[in-house]
């Protein structure tokens, strides 16, 4: 029941430019004429299988040479240029690691290859950041699922990178690590790092990111604030509830509005109004039941969430 | 009502780790989250409730029987595990039918029941080409139907929305609320996200380090509360004032008006005071705990 | 008056299960004829069909001619032909076909990880392997079987006296019976045995070959003639000293996928004049029995043992 306020975009210099990005295996193109902009905060790339996420964030960490378009990142070109790396941390969903290191190495060994200064002081306050000081010595091998991502994910940000791109991060974490790293992501956002997650894992996307950027069968189908989304979406009424403890008389009172598309009244008398022009829906409804002397308990929209958004996209 | 399953004092101990410390839980009727890190405590839980596996000592029982002790116990319960377990080169109709054998149905009842089962997870046509051309979703729809076939009293899920996009997600967790409210079969789903818990399942156990740390009733965590969240588009301290006129108790807190135990009396003054002001009114409801929530009470 | 009614709605939502349940045999039954069907490729498209066919062509195909020899003279026929000499060239067929297709019975399921499933299942692994073994020891018998089958029935048939002919030769019946008994259980254990140990298909199949071939290459190599003991003329059976020595006519029994031929020839009572067959033969007769019986009983033991410590 949080509000989520996206910070303003105007005026910031975005961390990741993508223009008319593409890339075609064959006949398969999995990313199609994409541009977007990344800003520091998180955001959320969210899209069904297949929709040409992961295609999307290699070519946006110069792993993969685009078809099309170009990417920039901070400014330069990714691809071929190893210095920007060094300002990137980049965490795959490929889970594989070498059995026989151990935690620390592992980490250790990320840091040497990024040049970071001071070795072991980067590594401890790594290791500290994912609360795993006291497993750091044993093998790798030895980890859990969620630990091992954990490490991967110390591994990741080692280097203290300006940007942090992390595909499907938090794959077999448990529920209480979950909301730890929620909280270290936050704290990052906060510094004035810029975090792109790709993540199926919606209600957690919804809490966490700024803003989302949701792709469709290789094209860029939505991007921004999920209500401001919402809102766009025309031909989708809002569904909201009503509670009253006379619905029969607040259905009859709210059907006579033009806003309202329709009115349904469930078994428990809790009323589901679908209505296009939620604005004038939420203005009046209070009028309404006051004029009819009627008790307004609950007045609620139940589709507003990410989930419906993204469904709604999806099947546009 | 005896649980269907119980776990007594089960311990399990592979060489130097202790993955269950004499943990007791029991599982009823109806749908159950087992939630937790990954590794340890979860998949042993559900191999030793199995069969797979002995325990170092206590026991795991179903209904009273031992399951690494008797096969027959087998016979009653699912198993949909996390990875991939279909054979590639039969079809699912083949697969069921001699699967539902497998658990000791005759052949004719079994092709019955393969049929009826693949229609209920939504396998149409498709169920009478090769498993290797199917798709995820329709992959994991005949692991599910394999799971309960033999029409098994429980079934035990071990992260079935692994991996699955949020439209595969929807459309798993549906099938296995419609498996546990509609068959009648009880479900115990393993699981490291919230909110497959939240969404699906009657009762929650949660285990960590090898004990259950909390387990409920996942209602009792997510019931409404006393507090009246009220949201509205600016005009924040004007409402404020329009409730204190009328004697309505409101806070605020960031965008968001709360207001403690309202009564009949104060929700007609916060009706009034809404049209006085003339708000958008975006929302009026209680608050609802989240199932998160009991990360934050136990401790670590 | 009777109201009719003018629609019917069915319920055809889910049904709980009252029938019978049946115990384990129910279950070793339907693991044998899926293991039947697995192994001769049917319900499983045209190319998992082709080995079998091929191998029904193999063992069938001498037999055919042998019939139609003996239509002309069923002398001709045995001496082209007999029982043993049939067991020499069909064991060679059956030898390909249980290296390519013993491994479709093990490895998938364990590189498919189904073996998962049947293990949650009121079941031991010792019925899923035995099982298994039961399947498609059933599918080599079958094949080694049928040309003896058609090759006795045709050539009685084709003969003029048939009771004399039954009179002479109704012994060949149960010594192949024997000898086939012998040559699919050596083929089914030692193959299944071996594909345990992967789950690749592939290597699998390398591997059983891979055996025999080390076998027949290393028994080649430790028994060939010392030429220095050589001293007859050309044209007469050779006397061969083994390079290792007299003794050295043990390491004929290396030759592994020749062990259940060995078993054959002794139950024809037939003299095999392959070198191999020579130097068996002047060893006592407990040594190709005993060496047959460790190469079936040493794989069957591994093979059950694998699957009883399967950990998941």
């Amino acid at each position: 029941m949080t509000q989520n306020t996206a910070p303003a975009t105007q005026g910031t210099r975005p961390t990741i430019e993508v223009n008319k990005l593409s890339k075609w295996y064959g006949n398969v193109v999995a990313v199609n004429d994409v541009t977007l902009n990344v800003y520091p905060g998180i955001t959320g790339l969210l899209g069904p299988n297949g929709a040409g996420k992961t295609t999307l964030l290699h070519m946006m960490t110069g792993l993969v040479q685009p078809s099309e378009g170009d990417v920039t990142v901070l400014g330069e070109h990714v691809r071929d240029n190893p210095s920007l790396y060094r300002r990137i941390g980049v965490m795959a969903e490929h889970e594989s690691v070498y059995q026989f290191l151990t935690g620390r190495e592992l980490v250790t060994l990320a840091a040497r290859l990024y040049g970071v200064p001071n070795v072991e002081q980067a590594v401890d306050k790594a290791v500290k950041a994912v609360n795993l000081t006291d497993a750091q010595f044993r093998k790798l091998g030895t980890y859990s699922r969620g630990m091992r991502q954990r490490m991967r994910l110390a591994a990741t940000l080692v280097h203290d990178p300006d940007v942090l791109i992390l595909d499907e991060p938090l794959n077999g974490t448990d529920p209480r690590q979950r909301l730890e790293y929620h909280e270290l992501m936050r704290r990052m956002a906060d510094e004035g790092k810029t975090i792109l997650v790709s993540s199926h894992i919606l209600e957690e996307v919804e809490t966490l990111a700024d803003r989302i950027l949701l792709m469709v069968s290789g094209k860029l189908a939505a991007s921004g604030d999920f209500r401001a989304i919402r809102e766009m979406l025309d031909e989708q009424p809002y569904k909201v509830r009503v509670v009253t403890d006379s619905p029969r008389s607040m259905a009859a009172a709210l059907v006579g509005l033009d806003a309202v598309d329709s009115v349904s009244i469930e078994k428990d008398g809790e009323i589901t109004v679908l209505s296009r022009n939620i604005a004038v829906l939420q203005r009046s409804v209070a009028k309404l039941a006051k004029e009819r002397g009627i008790r307004l308990k609950r007045v609620e929209p139940i589709d507003e969430s990410l989930e419906s958004v993204f469904s709604y996209v999806v099947e546009r | 009502m005896p649980p269907l399953l119980e776990a007594k004092q089960l311990t399990k101990r592979y060489g130097d780790t202790l993955a269950l410390d004499a943990v007791d839980f029991e599982v009823h009727e109806g749908v159950t989250g087992l939630l937790g890190p990954n590794g340890a405590g979860k998949s042993t839980s559900i191999k030793l409730f199995l069969g797979l596996l002995r325990p170092t000592s206590g026991s795991a029982e179903l209904s009273g029987v031992r399951p690494y002790e008797s096969i027959s116990a087998r016979a009653r319960m699912g198993y949909m595990p996390e990875h991939d377990c279909l054979p590639t080169s039969t079809t699912a109709t083949e697969f069921l039918t001699h699967m539902a054998q497998v658990s000791g149905l005759p052949a004719a009842q079994a092709r019955t029941r393969a049929a009826d089962t693949l229609r209920h997870v939504g396998l149409h046509e498709e169920r009478y080409r090769s498993i290797g051309e199917y798709s995820t979703g329709m992959k994991q729809r005949v692991k599910l139907a394999q799971s309960i076939v033999h029409d098994p009293v429980i079934v035990l899920l071990d992260e079935p929305t692994a991996g699955l996009d949020p439209a595969g997600r929807d459309e798993m967790l549906e099938l296995i609320q419609k498996i546990g409210k509609e068959f009648g079969i009880s479900v115990v789903i393993s699981t490291h996200l919230i909110g497959d818990v939240e969404r699906i399942c009657d009762r929650v156990i949660l285990l960590e380090g090898g004990k259950v740390t909390q387990q409920g009733e996942v209602s009792s965590y997510t019931q409404e509360t006393q507090t009246l969240y009220i949201e509205i588009d600016g005009k924040l301290d004007d409402l404020l004032a329009a409730l204190a006129k009328r004697k309505v108790q409101a806070t605020a807190d960031g965008g968001i008006i709360l207001i403690e135990q309202a009564t009949d009396v104060d929700y007609d003054a916060i009706r009034d005071a809404i049209v006085e002001v003339d708000a958008r009114l975006r929302r009026l409801a209680p608050g609802c705990g989240r199932l998160t929530d009991m990360f934050r009470s136990a401790p670590k | 008056m009777t109201t009719e009614s003018r629609g019917e709605l069915f319920d055809i939502g889910y049904r709980r299960y009252d029938g019978p349940r049946e115990g384990l045999w129910r279950a070793r039954q339907t693991l044998w004829t899926n293991g039947i069907r697995t192994a001769l490729g049917i319900g499983r498209g045209m190319r998992a069909k082709i080995l079998p066919l091929l191998l029904l062509i193999g063992v069938v195909g001498p037999a055919v001619i042998t019939v139609i020899i003996a239509s002309q003279s069923p002398e001709a026929a045995r001496d082209a032909l007999s029982p043993p000499t049939y067991y020499h060239l069909v064991s060679t067929f059956v030898m390909i076909f249980a290296a390519i297709v013993a491994p479709e019975l093990i490895c998938p399921d364990r590189r498919d990880r189904v073996l998962h499933l049947y293990l949650v299942r009121p079941i031991r692994p010792l019925d899923y392997i035995l099982s298994r073994w039961a399947a498609f020891f059933a599918v080599m018998l079958f094949f080694v079987y049928i040309g003896q089958i058609i090759m006795f029935a045709g050539t009685l048939l084709a003969s003029g006296d048939q009771w004399q002919y039954i009179k002479d030769y109704w012994l060949d019946v149960p010594k192949f019976m024997v000898a086939g008994l012998a040559i699919a259980a050596f083929y089914t254990t030692l193959s299944l045995a071996i594909s345990s140990f992967t789950v690749r298909r592939a290597y699998a199949s390398a591997f059983i070959v891979g055996v025999f071939i080390m076998g027949a290459a290393s028994s080649g190599i430790l028994t060939g003639c010392d030429e220095s003991s050589f001293d007859v003329p050309e044209g007469t059976p050779v006397n061969c000293v083994p390079i290792t020595g007299e003794n050295g006519k043990w390491f004929a029994l290396l030759d592994v996928a020749r062990a259940p031929t060995h078993i054959s020839n002794m139950v024809f009572d037939y003299e095999d004049e392959s070198l191999t067959g020579i130097y068996v033969q002047d060893l006592p007769s407990a040594a190709p029995i005993g060496w047959y019986l460790l190469m079936v009983v040493v794989p069957g033991f591994i093979l059950v043992r694998r699957y009883q410590r399967i950990s998941l």
